[in-house]
């Protein structure tokens, strides 16, 4: 959607228009589920996430000031919605727990497929090693660079988002990015 | 300490090893859920668009009344104290409407926001402390008049 677009959908927004809410669930949806569903580790709290984060929106949008981009602002809800989730969860002693974040598009892992190609194999098992990989790194960490990945916003857009030096997102990228590629190679 | 330079050395390694994340399996919320979320966001639009004009309302109600409040207030104090030193009483009702937006504010953005305002490093308790503070510190003045 271009500037112009996105600018009168967001206008219909903040006067609570039902219809132009509805578009921003479907345009943005996808890329926060994936956030969420990396941060939380399973999909029934990426669910509820996904919900909330909206819902929130629909509050708050009033007090939006659509000067910067409208990415910075949706990211940050859900973000710290995530945040919020994993401290509670920690405080009840539930932390730790990703019952299925290194599956695809499905509850669990698929299942291997008999006749798939062996390429495609390797690649979904790659994929789902990366995934395991991710829910391993410290929370901080993974944050950034699921931020990055989804949200598609600058470092530094993130580093603001955070309130984080722009140097220290980066060196929690960097490590990350760096952990993540060790542990895949010791893996093969 | 990181220079500029430096910084943007590495900005690019990291924006070249984020390549890495393209391998992460694709996600998708379920049509069921996405279809729940749909609805759940249209009818709490609806609810919004109902309660904006009335939260308008409550706060210019609010605001009458914490005016004539202030006015029966002022007046009983003044006919009961004539003392020489008495306050400025201009300075003292601003400061005391000052407070009073200072709690609205902090109270319509507890109801409408709840803690994810976008500020991390704000811890929601100690937020809430300084809140509930400063109605108290409004009611004391309010008192004092």
């Amino acid at each position: 959607m271009d500037r112009t677009g996105l600018d009168e959908l967001l206008r219909r927004a903040r006067q609570r228009d039902a219809d132009a809410l509805g578009r921003l669930v479907e345009l943005y949806s996808p890329r926060v589920f994936g956030l969420v569903y990396r941060l939380a580790g399973s999909r029934d709290a990426a669910e509820d996430l996904l919900q909330e984060t909206f819902l929130r929106v629909v509050r708050v949008i009033g007090e939006y000031e659509h000067v910067g981009k409208f990415e910075a602002w949706l990211f940050r809800i859900a973000a710290n919605l995530a945040r919020d989730r994993a401290r509670k969860r920690q405080r009840r002693g539930e932390g730790g727990v990703h019952d299925d974040a290194n599956g695809a598009t499905s509850a669990r892992p698929a299942p291997a497929v008999a006749d798939e190609p062996a390429e495609a194999l390797e690649r979904r098992e790659a994929g789902e090693r990366l995934a395991a990989g991710l829910q391993r790194l410290p929370d901080a960490d993974r944050e950034i660079i699921l931020l990055r990945h989804y949200s598609e916003l600058s470092f530094r857009e993130i580093a603001d988002l955070l309130h984080v030096p722009l140097g220290t997102a980066l060196a929690r990228a960097h490590r990350a990015l760096q952990r993540l590629r060790r542990e895949l190679s010791a893996e093969e | 300490m990181i220079m500029d330079g430096d910084l943007h050395g590495l900005e690019r390694t990291v924006e070249r090893e984020m390549g890495l994340l393209r391998g992460l399996p694709d996600v998708a919320p379920r049509p069921e859920c996405l279809a729940r979320v749909q609805a759940a966001v249209r009818a709490e639009a609806l609810r919004a668009a109902r309660r904006g004009p009335l939260r308008r309302w409550v706060r210019v109600a609010s605001g009458v009344a914490a005016a004539a409040a202030l006015v029966f207030g002022w007046t009983t104090w003044s006919r009961a104290t004539r003392g020489p030193a008495l306050p400025d009483p201009e300075a003292v009702v601003a400061e005391w409407a000052a407070a009073l937006d200072e709690s609205n504010y902090c109270l319509r953005q507890l109801t409408t926001s709840g803690w994810a305002r976008g500020d991390a490093t704000r811890d929601a308790a100690a937020e809430l402390d300084e809140l509930l503070q400063g109605l108290d510190d409004s009611f004391e003045r309010f008192e004092g008049l």
